[in-house]
């Protein structure tokens, strides 16, 4: 079993496949790194078999 | 109890995103903590080597054992350990962060558990107990907003995975994989658990020397190479609301160790839908995605690792890069005015190809 805490920063960005253009996102608000609507904070449990 | 800790870094992936790709740039910090493996069931070396080529081929030390599968080879005598300890700790990452295929998933928060991390090559293909040919795995995510808001409940969600394999061949696993999102929020009268598309495929895994290129840097030096072959089936309510039948996807993954501590890596996927109508349902649902292609470029530096307290590693992926995208042009077309979730389809009309 694996325990896995994490922070990460445009994942959900990534994750719905939407692709940055220079400063835009496509909705006209402009991106950067570590936007705080951007970190997400994970924690996962794994376990095999 | 073996404890891994990895923290992503911004500026080295942020420089290779934008010179090569979208300047959109995912960086993840993790610190992980493995339960150490059964020694009886703990395959020795022979084992492990066995179920993977790779390390067969060369046995690798990992100081980063939970998360360098790639890492550069060091000396034999610093194995014993850590190569089952780097089996154990990969293995655990096989689907939490697998695919470039869910990180472009079109159904949003259901690929949260599968953040693409560069260095998890060739976990696919070392999953588990090596002296066992089928495998099961699963695992619990919960993922939040760092900063909540007033209603936090919107941004919370559990992403859960199933996934079962047996060995086929050398290097290959055959698997069947299922997953689902609990969400903290619901409409009335309606679950927050959301069923994902199901999958099931091939992983190979391999490396590929490069003493034939004629660079003397490359010498000793082996490309890892992952490959994936598998179908979705619409399990999940957006493929089922789109009509799919199926969605088989290729994907290809190489890493090269460019030093002990740093790799870097490529991605490339491709997927082709089937959906029983080019067209989404409801009047501004647009035209289905039929095929798609995506590329992606990542890279990891390990800044600190340690077999027992952890490893500091940073890592960056650029956004996926689109090497191909088509909508349905071949499949009937939803009639107009209909409405899904009616059942008032008439049979589909052919629409000719233009």
């Amino acid at each position: 079993m694996t325990v896995v805490l994490g922070i990460e920063t445009m994942g959900e960005h990534r994750r719905d496949g939407i692709i940055a253009s220079g400063s835009g996102s496509g909705n006209g608000i402009p991106r950067f790194f570590g936007q705080r609507d951007d970190t997400e904070l994970f924690l996962q449990v794994l376990g095999r078999y | 109890m073996l404890a891994i800790l990895t923290v992503a870094c911004a500026g080295m992936g942020s420089v290779w995103t934008h010179a090569l790709g979208p300047p959109l740039l995912v960086t993840q910090t993790e610190v992980v903590a493995t339960e150490a493996a059964d020694p009886e069931e703990e395959p020795v070396e022979g084992e492990a080597a066995a179920a993977s080529p790779a390390l067969a081929a060369e046995p690798v030390a990992d100081p980063d054992p939970a998360d360098r599968p790639v890492a550069a080879p060091v000396a034999e005598s610093a194995m014993g350990e850590s190569v089952s300890a780097m089996e154990e700790v990969k293995a655990t990452d096989v689907e939490a962060h697998g695919e470039m295929d869910s990180a472009i998933a079109e159904s949003g928060p259901a690929a949260g558990a599968q953040t693409w991390v560069i260095q998890k090559t060739r976990e696919q293909t070392t999953t588990g107990d090596k002296s066992r040919p089928w495998h099961a795995s699963g695992s619990v995510e919960f993922r939040t907003l760092a900063i909540s808001d007033e209603d936090p409940a919107n941004d919370r969600y559990l992403s859960l995975q199933l996934r079962g394999d047996f060995d086929v061949f050398e290097g290959a696993r055959a698997f069947v994989r299922f997953s689902g999102t609990q969400q903290f929020t619901a409409e009335v009268g309606e679950s927050g658990f959301l069923l994902q598309d199901t999958m099931v495929g091939l992983d190979y895994g391999h490396e590929v020397a490069l003493d034939f290129v004629p660079i003397e840097a490359l010498a000793g030096k082996k490309l890892e190479l992952e490959h994936r072959l598998a179908l979705y089936f619409p399990t999940s309510r957006q493929s089922i609301n789109q009509d799919k039948y199926f969605a088989p996807m290729l994907m290809s993954r190489a890493r090269y160790s460019v030093l002990e501590s740093l790799v870097v890596g490529v991605d490339a996927f491709a997927r082709y839908h089937f959906h029983r109508y080019a067209e989404r349902a409801g009047p501004s649902g647009g035209l289905n995605t039929q095929l798609d292609m995506f590329g992606s470029l990542g890279v990891e530096y390990t800044v600190f690792s340690h077999k027992e307290y952890g490893t500091v590693s940073q890592h960056g992926i650029s956004s996926p890069i689109p090497l191909g995208r088509s909508t349905s042009q071949r499949v009937a077309q939803r009639p107009t005015g209909t409405n899904v979730t009616t059942g008032t389809f008439t049979p589909p009309t052919r629409r000719s190809l233009t």
